[in-house]
């Protein structure tokens, strides 16, 4: 894979001192953040709102919106960063069909490799298709030639077969809107993983989900990196949720890093007061101890 | 306990498409019932209904046996309240808190000028809010401040009853937890009722004296707290229980 650096053993990505300020009053937002990920580790930091956790994550995808800017002493440069957001339905483009959203990622990322992927069997087919569009007067007139459509159609069906996602989402009458929340949050996660990511930024992937749809985007997060293989920075203000995705857990509080280590450590051992707060704040649930007594009652 | 909401078989729709079926429940007086369910079980359509923003198809719905019409007097408005899942969105930004606080008591109460000022100063310290705020504007507050006062202009208006729909879960953590006391205390405080409705677990077994999981437009399961997180009866409610994090 591209890009890794190679001066840090076992680690994919390394910032240190990263200051974000604020245009109008130079307010500091975040202060002398230093982070590092190993391959295939999951970094989580958790804070409240307003703490910089996003703000911190749009810097390292070099995205700061206006009205900021950062400042860093040194970033491992990588092309190979794909985020998931917070709002899955907003995230993506509301009048674009899902399709083409996630063909116009693969297509960015994939441009020039396309070609490689190739096998005469998908030719022959996309010929068929080609056809079949010129017959029933659908012309895809997107700037891609037929072989990389073909390759970026495999890679959908792929994906979404991997990612459970119906075959019916990606009729073209199908834009954001009509998906559910957990339906549009996978498709983010698709076009995440579009770039073949080494290191995936998730930001409160979950908080807008129910908590049924909560575990399942959890579970496919983490399912998904053992099968990947990249490296994750999980942002979130649940305590609970980081301690079941990641291995480290730095706890970020007004912009600053005030507690890190191992989640083990940090959860069972917290030192700084503001840590032992968020734990506090996690509601809890009693464990599950039998079985539904009565079959009839199944939904 | 006396009942102070009996809702009895309510059948409701939007837009042609049947929402809640057959619903069916009631709240004492001083209890929390949690209404448990996944986005577009009908929990949301369920509060409109039970509030008057949504005409029934069929079905009723008596405060304290009283049977509710589809035109609802003044106090019978006034005696169900609702905390909504938005802050942003349920206060008008254009409005100081002091009016807002001021026009909901002006319109149900009928209060002077002067018991107002007095009502909303007490509303405002009650809730743990700056001492300013009456005179500023919802866009200078924080979402649990917002909700906060969200909380405060339901509750001065006196009501039997709060429909709480989400109200914490676009808050930190930290900041539900201070809501969720605050709710329990008030309701000790003044021996209210509440319908809190949430996808949230944890929230419920913090907060209510009994449960209600609702799936596709129909209540599945109601039951005590206690005995629904120990053994749901439904499948669906043990799917639900074990969705949720853990630390």
């Amino acid at each position: 894979m591209a890009n890794m650096n190679e001066r840090n053993e076992g680690k994919v990505f390394e910032l240190k001192n990263l200051n974000i300020f604020a245009d109008e009053d130079d307010r500091n937002i975040v202060k002398n953040l230093s982070l590092y990920l190993n391959a295939g580790e999951s970094l989580g930091i958790v804070g409240e709102s307003g703490s910089g956790k996003t703000l911190t994550l749009k810097s390292i995808m070099g995205m700061l919106p206006d009205g900021v800017y950062g400042k860093y002493d040194e970033m491992t440069e990588n092309d190979h960063i794909g985020m998931i957001f917070q709002n899955p339905v907003r995230a993506l483009d509301p009048i674009m069909s899902v399709r083409e959203q996630m063909r116009e990622a693969y297509a960015r990322h994939h441009g020039d490799r396309m070609y490689d992927d190739e096998d005469k069997h998908t030719k022959y087919v996309s010929i068929g298709k080609r056809l079949s569009r010129i017959l029933i007067g659908d012309a895809m007139t997107r700037n891609l030639s037929s072989k990389k459509e073909d390759a970026a159609d495999k890679w959908i069906k792929k994906i979404c077969e991997r990612l459970s996602l119906p075959e019916d989402i990606l009729e073209e009458d199908r834009i954001p809107s009509t998906l559910s929340g957990g339906q549009c949050q996978r498709v983010g996660i698709a076009i995440a993983l579009a770039c073949d990511p080494e290191i995936l930024l998730c930001d409160e992937p979950t908080t807008a989900l129910d908590v049924n749809v909560q575990k399942n985007t959890i579970n496919l997060i983490k399912e998904l990196q053992k099968e990947y293989g990249f490296a994750m920075i999980f942002v979130t203000h649940n305590l609970a949720v980081a301690s079941q995705i990641c291995d480290r857990i730095m706890v970020m509080r007004e912009g600053t890093i005030v507690e890190e280590g191992e989640t083990d450590k940090i959860l069972k051992s917290p030192e700084n007061d503001f840590t032992k707060m968020l734990i506090a704040s996690v509601l809890k649930v009693p464990e599950l101890k039998t079985e539904p007594k009565n079959d009839d009652l199944k939904d | 306990m006396k009942n102070v909401l009996n809702v009895k078989n309510i059948y409701a729709s939007i837009g042609g498409k049947q929402i809640l079926k057959d619903v069916c429940f009631d709240i004492s007086e001083n209890e929390i019932l949690g209404l448990v369910g996944g986005s577009g079980s009908g929990k949301s359509t369920a509060a409109k209904v039970i509030t008057g923003l949504l005409k029934p198809d069929s079905g009723s719905i008596e405060l304290y046996g009283r049977k509710l019409s589809g035109k609802r007097s003044r106090k019978e408005c006034g005696s169900i309240q609702m905390v909504f899942q938005n802050p942003e969105s349920s206060l008008n930004p254009k409005y100081k808190i002091g009016k807002i606080l001021a026009d909901a008591m002006s319109f149900q109460l009928r209060l002077s000028r002067e018991e107002i000022a007095k009502r909303s100063a007490d509303l405002i310290r009650r809730m743990e809010l700056p001492e300013d705020t009456l005179y500023r504007y919802p866009g200078s507050f924080s979402g649990g401040q917002k909700q906060r006062i969200a909380l405060a202009r339901a509750l001065s208006v006196e009501p039997d009853l709060i429909i709480a729909d989400e109200p914490t879960s676009s808050l930190d953590v930290s900041v539900q937890l201070r809501m969720l006391d605050l709710i329990k205390e008030i309701k000790e405080e003044r021996g209210l009722s509440i319908l809190f409705i949430s996808h949230d677990l944890g929230v419920i077994n913090y907060l209510c004296d009994r449960v209600a999981v609702m799936k596709d437009g129909r209540i599945i399961e109601t039951g005590d707290r206690g005995s629904f997180f120990e053994a749901p009866k439904t499948e669906y409610g043990r799917e639900l229980l074990s969705s949720v994090p853990r630390i």
